[in-house]
């Protein structure tokens, strides 16, 4: 057995041979994973002292007789109008395969259906309630809200953190309908430095300074101002 | 509790040293302590305050000076073992607070079967008490700890334990106990008088970062007789590269990384290990020692800057097989990393494994091959009079034995080219075999570059200030019209999904 | 008793086997012959947990409950002749004399059907030996034409000659940058149609990620194959360290199911694992609870190449091993809660559990991982990972317009509406993971 490399354009892979193999074999095999047609192939021998030569079938009709140190088979396309030489230069985004609407919503085993067969997320008429009562109370905190001024997050299951409000609206990477408050912390409280998914809402702050709540955590005022740390004593030099 | 100097304790949950107790004119009419901190980034000065000295830190600018009222609130002098065990293995946690992710409650499965199984301390084997801030474990020696027989494996790591007599005298209960990982504590007393103590059936140790000197690293030495792993890492073991230093026949692995050696210990040659980590010193020469039993040796992050040491290397170890020495100085000064790789593994004997690489035998052939070309033309320093070149030359030469004066066809193979990045940001050399494909051409440019090797795009100078794309990806480089000392420009272009 | 057969298939199968097999045997003591190691008088993990993935002979030997198959013969005769030879009974591996090309419908089809009469056979015989056979566990590339094509042929027989027996896959998912044949975009399409239905649950594992981890986390410049293949062993046996030795959450193979799938169509959980420590690296660097919990929300650590922050998570599992105490854990994810952006999908009926198993990890000496006494791997069910869907429906969509190689297909006997069938399930496939994603009720924070 022979362990080589083969390496084309648009593939890299490694394969083992019979010594006895022929030159019309080893062209059909390699065109399985290349692509490349066996008479427009142009293979080069690699061996293992660094030389290298073309393998011809009329010289080599067993290439693996006359070099079995070969270390890789370097295969070229020689026809210019390939599949695989227009491959390796289209673009991606042509020809996009595309699933409408209406197809995906006829498909029975789809995650739509089982949506609507459960009632779950917007199909829950009693939590699309909740939600809407809910976002209208957000919307009303939103009055009452400045930017640029002192404020208190507090949410569930946090201790109450201060700051600047910085920024009021929604943020489109996460869907267009939810408003949410960006807060610049007074310490490294956040969860970022005011970007989401590399969009810049506001700063940037310091990192883990930036985050974005929703609006019915925050209160803004003058009275937050910033809370007096445990190790700001002057008892330790 | 009364403190004392050398105490071990914890203030606002940050391990320390308590290294002065007493006034301070700043402060009149407070008890002020001084202290060292383990981390030393909490420190303030270095045990000056106000010009006067109090007190000198181990590590610079580690100290800090605190009025009574801050450490009096503040102050934790740890825990006793027992407390901590039964803290970790003992308590029942069904009162433990939920904790919601948005809705969803977050779930746990299986511990409280754990800690039912674990507060039988019975069937405990292995006591894992790192970080615990345990100071004691006096206050329990008035009996033995419950079935300490069974347990072989314990870790008092991260705490805050200063008496090594204490330990020895602790231990001693344990009959079987194999693992000992006594790491992060700073043993400021009792190394005197330990020869009563031995403890024959611990046979892995680990000492990692506890400030331990070379002679108490001695003392370790015959207080554990029949240790196997020993680690050590992380200590102030520097001397131990000039001084003879007696191992257990019993020692296979040893780590001394992190210790600021300059050489390799004098008595490798008389130890029996197989494993050596020496990874993290300051390494810069490889004094003369030979032991043909080690077989891994790690020697990254040192500061070799000569090839000739990894020579040596080769001989002082003609067995080994497994070898670091990635981030050495000698390293970076070459800029075709596969090139420098290959170098390394043509110089031994034979290595398995190299830089954690596991090294097949075509690359060790592809390596010996590269190498012996590169030193017949003179391409890099290498002193051919030695056993492993005469090998080497002989096995691999002969190849082109046809061609009429060998040396030059190999130096014909051989290409120095100069390559430039766009608007000339970046310029390198590197030294390729005229065989290299394109595509394995752009591979070392990509990996040097660190960029994907499809983004890259390549031209060369038909003549002098036109340059042409380079289209073929695997055509060898001599298929191009360049010839040794060349420059090649690359270009950098967006890649699409 | 709960067995479970390890079916290992194509080349990436076969080698990613050997590198578990060898994980396996010296996690529960076993030495390379298939006898115990000295001085043990019984197999580590205990009897229930060891027996179900290994069976003991008439001699003490033990044996592995699994099956090698490939369509050509190199790489299992790597195995007839490797150092754990004497650990599998030669009925065990199956090979043809043709390999299947690169091509999915060779194995699905033509060549591979071939031995499927044989390969079903030898299963019939391990799964005879057991007492209560719980399913399946897959090793297999997705891009290859042997384990695309093969392995979902055997997936779906399986389905028939089983029932509803469980069926876990890990599944090597096409690097995104070098391939290993033009076609792979193909296979890995048409293998993932058709077992969509077949499989319960399919952990994938991206070459390339690994690769990321080898030179970054173990400190190795050049990582080979073997470099890869004993890191993903490590993370598969901590995946399954729950069924072989005393867990206590995915102690049955349907479970992960259960935990995990919300829905049979979205079962391709997120796999992270932590801590992954170079040997030559400091003992205690980054071992606490809490640092190796917070590194599994990093993408370093995941073996799929995306961006869970720009995702949903409908279901998470994250499963401790070795020296880890409750209190320990809380606070870990109270720190995760408070520091990363981890946004559930409410509606889903499942959720974020907990588990451990009490064994910690064992590293074999070649994977240059430090051994250490805890770890924990984090099986998360996330809406991110359909950007390796997108990525492979691109590269189909780029070389069926032209129509490339199809003709390589349907000269093997495929229909060419196969194709098209197939890529409109993967294009239903994502809009699934984007309706999944839709209207969560999102009042976190991040």
């Amino acid at each position: 057995m022979v362990r080589t490399s083969v390496v084309s354009s648009l593939c890299s892979a490694t394969k083992e041979w019979d010594e006895n193999t022929s030159y019309e074999k080893l062209c059909q095999r390699i065109e399985s994973f290349t692509g490349i047609e066996p008479r427009y192939m142009k293979l080069l021998f690699e061996l293992d002292d660094g030389g290298k030569l073309q393998i011809l079938r009329s010289t080599h009709p067993y290439p693996f007789k006359n070099y079995p140190n070969v270390s890789t088979i370097l295969v070229e396309d020689l026809n210019e109008n390939s599949v695989v030489n227009q491959l390796q230069n289209s673009k991606s985004n042509e020809s996009k395969f595309h699933l409408s609407d209406e197809q995906y919503a006829k498909r029975t085993d789809s995650v739509l259906q089982w949506k609507m067969r459960n009632h779950y997320g917007r199909f829950n008429l009693d939590s699309r309630k909740l939600q809407e009562s809910y976002e209208r109370l957000q919307q009303e905190r939103i009055g009452k809200l400045h930017i640029g001024q002192r404020c208190s997050v507090e949410s569930e299951g946090q201790p109450e953190r201060r700051g600047w409000l910085r920024f009021i609206g929604t943020i489109p990477e996460l869907n267009d309908k939810d408003i949410w408050c960006g807060i610049e912390f007074d310490d490294s409280v956040g969860k970022n430095d005011g970007s989401f998914k590399g969009c810049t809402y506001f700063g940037p702050v310091k990192p883990n300074h930036g985050g974005f709540v929703r609006p019915l955590a925050v209160r803004t005022g003058l009275e937050f101002v910033p809370m007096v740390k445990d190790d700001q004593s002057d008892d330790e030099i | 509790m009364v403190h004392k100097i050398n105490d071990r304790v914890q203030i606002g949950g940050k391990s320390c040293t308590i290294r002065f107790i007493g006034e301070i004119p700043r402060w009149p009419g407070s008890i002020t302590f001084g202290v060292e901190w383990d981390d030393s980034k909490q420190g303030k000065n270095s045990g000056v305050v106000d010009d006067r000295k109090y007190f000198k830190t181990v590590v610079p600018n580690a100290g800090s000076f605190l009025k009574d009222t801050k450490w009096s609130l503040l102050l934790d002098s740890g825990v006793s073992f027992y407390d901590a065990l039964h803290e970790k293995y003992g308590k029942r946690h069904s009162e433990t607070e939920d904790i919601y992710l948005g809705t969803k409650r977050v779930e746990s499965f299986g511990f409280e079967k754990l800690t039912l199984k674990e507060q039988n301390l019975k069937n405990l084997q292995g006591i894992c008490l790192d970080h615990c801030k345990i100071s004691r474990l006096k206050s329990d020696l008035n009996r033995a700890p419950e079935n300490c027989f069974n347990i072989f494996e314990l870790d008092l790591s991260y705490n805050l334990l200063a008496d090594f007599k204490e330990i020895c005298e602790f231990i001693s209960y344990f009959r079987n106990l194999k693992f000992l990982d006594l790491s992060g504590n700073y043993f400021t007393k009792g190394w005197n008088c330990l020869d009563q103590y031995s403890f024959p059936a611990v046979t892995v140790l680990y000492l990692s970062n506890c400030r331990l000197n070379l002679s108490q690293f001695e003392q370790l030495l015959k207080t554990f007789p029949s240790v196997e792993v020993l680690n050590v890492s992380e200590n102030y073991l520097r001397e131990i590269d000039d001084h003879d230093v007696t191992l257990p026949i019993s020692a296979k692995e040893l780590v001394l990384s992190g210790n600021s050696l300059r050489y390799l210990p004098p008595s490798l040659s008389h130890w029996n290990l197989h494993t050596l980590n020496l990874s993290h010193n300051s390494i810069e020469a490889v004094s003369h020692v030979l032991t043909s039993a080690l077989k891994d040796l790690d020697l990254s992050h040192n500061s070799i800057v000569d090839w000739k040491t990894l020579d040596q290397l080769n001989v002082s170890f003609p067995e080994l097989r497994s070898l670091r020495v990635n981030e050495n100085p000698f390293f970076k000064n070459r800029e075709d990393p596969l090139a420098q790789f290959y170098f390394v593994i043509a110089r031994f004997n034979n290595l398995d494994v190299l830089n954690g690489s596991l090294l097949s035998s075509k690359e060790r052939k592809e390596a010996r091959l590269f190498f012996v070309s590169q030193v017949s033309q003179g391409l890099i320093k290498y002193d051919k009079d030695n056993e492993l070149w005469h090998r080497l030359y002989s096995q691999y030469a002969p190849k082109y034995e046809i061609r009429n004066d060998r040396e030059s066809w190999l130096g014909s193979q051989i290409l120095n080219l100069r390559v430039t990045q766009e608007e000339g940001q970046l310029e390198m050399n590197l030294t390729v075999l005229s065989s290299y494909t394109i595509r394995n051409l752009k591979r070392i440019i990509s990996e040097h570059l660190g960029i994907n090797i499809l983004e890259i795009t390549l031209y060369y100078f038909v003549v002098p200030h036109v340059l042409e794309e380079v289209e073929q990806d695997f055509v060898p480089v001599s298929d191009l019209n360049i010839t040794n000392g060349d420059s090649l420009y690359i270009k950098k272009k967006q890649l699409e999904y | 008793m709960r067995e479970v057969i390890s079916i290992n298939v194509g080349q990436a199968g076969c080698q990613i086997g050997n590198s578990c097999w060898e994980l396996y045997s010296l996690e529960h003591g076993i030495r390379p012959d298939g006898y115990l190691q000295e001085g043990l008088s019984k197999p580590k993990g205990g009897e229930e947990g060891f027996s179900t993935f290994f069976y003991e002979t008439g001699s003490g030997k033990y044996v592995p409950r699994a099956v090698y198959v490939d369509l050509e013969p190199n790489v299992i005769d790597e195995v007839r002749t490797g150092p754990y030879k004497d650990l599998f009974h030669p009925e065990q591996l199956i090979n043809g004399k043709e390999d299947a090309a690169n091509n999915y419908a060779r194995g699905h089809y033509t060549v591979g059907r071939e031995l499927l009469d044989d390969i079903l056979d030898r299963i019939r015989k391990i799964s005879d030996q057991c007492d209560g056979l719980q399913g399946f566990l897959f090793t297999h590339s997705l891009g290859g034409g042997t384990g695309s094509g093969l392995g979902s042929l055997l997936l779906e027989q399986l389905s028939i000659d089983y029932g509803k027996k469980s069926k876990l896959e890990f599944a090597v998912y096409p690097a995104p940058q070098v391939s290993t044949s033009v076609v792979e975009p193909y296979n890995t399409v048409l293998t993932t149609h058709t077992t969509l239905e077949h499989a319960d649950c399919t952990f994938m594992v991206d070459n390339e990620a690994i690769y990321d981890m080898c030179k970054k986390n173990l400190d190795i410049s050049r990582p080979s194959f073997a470099n890869l293949n004993n890191l993903i062993a490590q993370v598969v046996s901590s995946v399954t360290a729950s069924l072989r030795f005393d867990g206590s959450l995915n102690v049955d193979l349907n479970e992960f199911q259960t935990n995990l799938v919300p829905y049979p169509r979205i079962h391709f959980p997120l796999v992270s694992y932590s801590p992954i420590l170079s040997r030559s690296k400091a003992y205690h660097e980054a071992n606490s609870v809490s640092e190796i919990t917070n590194a599994c929300f990093e993408p370093g650590n995941q073996m799929v190449k995306c961006d869970p922050r720009t995702g949903k998570y409908m279901a998470t599992c994250l499963l401790y091993r070795g020296d880890v105490v409750t209190r320990d854990v809380q606070n870990a994810v109270s720190q995760v809660k408070n520091k990363k952006t981890v946004q559930m999908v409410d509606w889903c009926p499942t959720g974020f559990k907990i588990g451990i198993c009490y064994e910690p990890p064992t590293a074999t000496p070649a994977s240059q991982l430090s051994s250490v006494k805890r770890a924990v791997c984090m099986l998360s069910n996330t809406t991110a990972i359909a950007d390796a869907w997108k990525r492979i429906d691109r590269k189909f969509d780029l070389m069926y317009s032209k129509r490339a190689f199809v003709h390589w297909y349907v000269g093997e006997g495929m229909e060419e509406g196969e194709f098209t069938e197939a890529r409109e399930d993967l294009a239903a496939l994502e809009r699934d993971y984007i309706e999944v994603g839709a209207d969560s009720y999102a009042d976190e924070e991040f």
